[in-house]
């Protein structure tokens, strides 16, 4: 548990940071929403949102959602939400493990009595706690939000754990696979590089899917339309099939990690 | 039994050979000096038998057990002195050393009091800022890194560079008392002469295979000294004639320059029938051989 | 000059594999350009039955969406936020990276002082910058042509293109001054992607939130496709908030360059 508990020690000022942005976001975000709840009641703004073509709701990132209600204000916010935990966690995953040999401390962890497996273990685990009080952070503070902007009605917080929901798979998602990267990659600088790209990319692909019906299909290939706002709010839940894959995914991403960990050479100075 | 041992142990990065068929054992109890050219393959083994890398092929085994099976088990009782020391950021020395205790499990008050005792002999401030610590300190922190857990192996790789000459001293000091507790030490280094003065045997790699292994006593025995005498008059040359292990004899006026292999006695004798002024006797040095080796 | 050639020799790969990427990403955007364009009239139809006011509530920003310029001006937001993220490497790395690489005591103990220093390393990122653009203006002009199917006005096109180069500046002299103010930095990327998506998730809020005093904080609304198309040039007062921007980071950087203790 030495090793746990040193990581927790190491990280846990970004993840102030972190959460300080989150929080700044929450206090900025809702301002908006009484101008668009104003000009409900002339039904004008339900009939442009369910009229417009796609991109031109994409543009504001407004596709298929309900502006006018509060909710459907909210997922234009959540994609926000989405992104920042999406870095967060895959930068995390990937710097967790990597960091011995970029710090060149690896001489030291990995010649201490200790197996491969148990340290890349409490690496992983110190990471999802990480992952994990970023999550309730966000989604507390967004439930605190949204509420609040409802006139300090609180209804709307199964709606909005939802949506949370979605948020945690992301997070997990992007996690293991940093850890894979990491674990892979020899390399301390690659694994960052590459699942940054990979995140950038994956927001690219979701906002091309909302363009166009033809494009419609690429929202197969990115965590941020598996549990799109849109969906999520119209559906209730979760899509239980993504949520398999996420699941499945996850364990592949880091059960590939924890293999080619073990067999590859550390890098040494 | 053999502390270390390893049988054709090979390691190459993609096509670049790191050890080759390497052949090695250090015996319980002994001093083994590990020299050779840069890039020879010390580093390499060393990391292989810590599984830091993993072998090509081949085999090594500490304490009996093979490194690639056992290796948590086996570092319980390895202690390793990197050439480089890099720490965690922002870490004090005593706490990186209570961490490191962590992995241990001898009774931690031991440990505590052997991290105490170590930095009051080396001179170092426990409350200190890694990165705040010249490379010299840093150093002092990875020797105690090393030794607090009593260990029965000790594996040094370059350890003494950046000590001043009296911590030096309590270094060698230390680790000989390790020994005398009958700790085993692998000690990789290209200071010559601290292989001399602490080792038992060494072995030399050159170019990823082992090329040699001697006793120091047997090297020394077999050394030449060097002798430079100065006589009063013009030196007598039937003096030095006929005596056998003779060697690069010089007469330069009064001085007389050679090299001696063999019985002292005879050599004493011999020069004892002369009228001496001066006498200078080298003690004998191993870098001769060594660097013999290195080529 | 050798620090200014050296740079670029180092960041070779990088600058070729950045090209490809904000290449391969306006392409892959821009050839969705037919399937869209096609709405467009679908679009008209709705829009012709709405009320005056709301017309004014949309604005005319959505017809030119419909066409290359529009289409590629909010291609362009994506475009910004990879090569923000590719700048701001750029001015975090070559100087952080004496640190981290510890090659800090072999440049400083050469007979250059640190303003030439800095001077021959930013020259290098900003060249960086510029070859990019060179490449992106010409990729986007290829590409536009080839799947618009019309004609449009080359000089408003490039001037479009050329807001990718203004973006890229504010980032490289940011990612600078970081280099120059923090003492140690590990992982470039951890520090660079999330301070550009602070940038790009204050933009969009600002967007949303309509508050247009938030723009000056952020690059990303400095550059309005809709304006530069309707005025063939850019807004000045942020054009000026850039330009400040800029020269204060920049003395600044030197000031804390120049003085500093650098980390061994």
């Amino acid at each position: 548990m030495n090793m746990f508990w040193h990581e927790i020690k190491s990280n846990y000022k970004s993840l102030l940071g972190w959460i300080a942005g989150i929080l700044f976001f929450q206090l900025s975000g809702y301002s908006k929403f009484q101008g668009f709840k104003a000009a409900q009641g002339s039904s004008s703004i339900n009939v442009i949102a369910n009229s417009f073509p796609k991109p031109l709701l994409a543009i504001f990132g407004m596709s298929n959602l309900n502006i006018a209600t509060l909710i459907g204000y909210f997922g234009i916010l959540y994609i926000f939400f989405a992104l920042i935990a999406a870095i967060y966690s895959g930068l995390l995953g990937a710097n967790i493990v990597s960091k011995e040999e970029r710090d060149k401390t690896s001489e030291f962890i990995y010649t201490k009595p200790v197996s491969r497996t148990s340290v890349l273990g409490a690496k992983f685990f110190a990471g999802l706690i990480n992952i994990l009080i970023l999550f309730v952070i966000i989604n507390l503070s967004s439930i605190v939000g949204v509420g609040i902007t409802n006139s300090n009605n609180f209804t709307l917080t199964g709606q909005v754990t939802n949506l949370m929901w979605g948020i945690l798979l992301i997070q997990t998602f992007f996690y293991c696979m940093g850890i894979m990267f990491a674990s892979i990659f020899k390399s301390p600088k690659t694994p960052t590089v590459i699942i940054a790209t990979v995140i950038v990319a994956s927001y690219f692909i979701s906002v091309l899917s909302e363009l166009s019906t033809n494009l419609e299909w690429l929202k197969y290939l990115t965590p941020f339309q598996w549990f799109s706002a849109p969906s999520l709010i119209n559906s209730g839940h979760v899509a239980y099939g993504y949520v398999i894959v996420v699941v499945i995914l996850s364990t592949i991403f880091t059960g590939i990690g924890w293999y080619i960990f073990n067999k590859r050479d550390i890098t040494v100075v | 039994m053999n502390v270390i041992e390893t049988s054709k142990l090979s390691k190459f990065y993609g096509k670049e050979r790191g050890i080759e068929n390497l052949d090695m054992q250090v015996n319980e109890g002994e001093i083994f000096g590990f020299i050779g050219p840069n890039g020879a393959g010390k580093s390499t083994t060393i990391r292989t038998i810590l599984s830091i890398v993993h072998p090509t092929s081949g085999s090594a085994s500490i304490f009996g057990k093979d490194v690639t099976k056992y290796g948590p088990e086996i570092r319980e009782e390895i202690g390793y002195l990197p050439s480089e020391i890099f720490y965690y950021e922002n870490m004090k020395a005593i706490d990186l050393l209570r961490y490191s205790a962590s992995f241990y499990k001898k009774p931690k008050n031991h440990m505590e009091h052997r991290i105490q005792t170590l930095a009051k002999l080396l001179e170092l401030n426990l409350d200190k800022k890694i990165d705040d610590l010249s490379f010299g300190n840093r150093k002092k922190v990875g020797i105690i890194q090393g030794l607090l857990h009593e260990p029965k192996l000790i594996i040094l790789d370059e350890p003494t560079g950046g000590l001043d000459p009296l911590i030096q001293q309590k270094f060698f000091n230390l680790i000989q008392q390790e020994n005398k507790r009958g700790a085993s030490v692998l000690f990789s280094s290209h200071i010559l002469g601290e292989v001399q003065r602490l080792c038992d045997r060494v072995g030399i790699i050159k170019e990823g295979k082992m090329i040699k292994v001697e006793k120091i006593s047997d090297l020394l025995e077999k050394s030449t000294k060097r002798f430079k005498l100065t006589t009063k008059g013009k030196a007598d040359k039937a003096v030095l004639l006929n005596i056998t292990g003779i060697s690069e004899l010089v007469y330069n006026g009064n001085d007389i320059n050679f090299l001696f292999r063999g019985h002292l006695r005879d050599i004493t004798k011999a020069i004892a029938k002369l009228d001496l002024v001066n006498l200078d006797v080298n003690e004998p040095d191993l870098e001769e051989i060594f660097l013999h080796y290195y080529r | 000059m050798n620090i200014f050639w050296q740079e670029l020799r180092f960041y070779r790969k990088s600058l070729l594999i950045w090209v490809l990427a904000l290449s391969t990403t306006l392409i892959v955007f821009l050839s969705s350009y037919q399937s869209i364009s096609s709405q467009i009239d679908v679009f008209r139809e709705v829009v012709s039955h709405y009320p005056k006011a709301l017309l004014l509530v949309i604005n005319f920003r959505f017809e030119i969406f419909y066409t290359i310029y529009g289409y590629f001006g909010y291609i362009l937001t994506f475009i910004w936020l990879a090569g923000a993220i590719q700048a701001m490497n750029y001015g975090v790395s070559i100087l952080s990276k004496e640190v981290t690489d510890k090659t800090a005591d072999f440049l400083l103990s050469k007979p250059v002082s640190r303003s030439r220093i800095l001077t021959e390393k930013f020259a290098a990122g900003l060249s960086l910058i510029v070859i990019t653009n060179i490449c992106f203006t010409v990729t986007a002009l290829l590409g536009a042509k080839y799947f618009s199917h019309s004609n449009f006005g080359i000089k408003t096109f490039i001037m479009l293109s050329a807001t990718l180069f203004f973006v890229q500046v504010f980032f490289l002299v940011l990612g600078f001054l970081f280099g120059t103010i923090l003492p140690k930095i590990k992982t470039v990327l951890s520090v660079a992607l999330p301070t550009v998506f602070i940038f790009f998730i204050v933009a969009s809020f600002g967007g949303i939130l309509d508050k247009p005093d938030f723009y000056y904080l952020t690059p990303f609304k400095y550059f309005d496709p809709v304006y530069i198309y309707q005025n063939s040039g850019y807004d000045p007062k942020y054009l000026f908030a850039l330009g400040g921007f800029v020269v204060t980071s920049l003395v600044l950087s030197y000031i804390v360059y120049i003085r500093k203790d650098i980390k061994l």
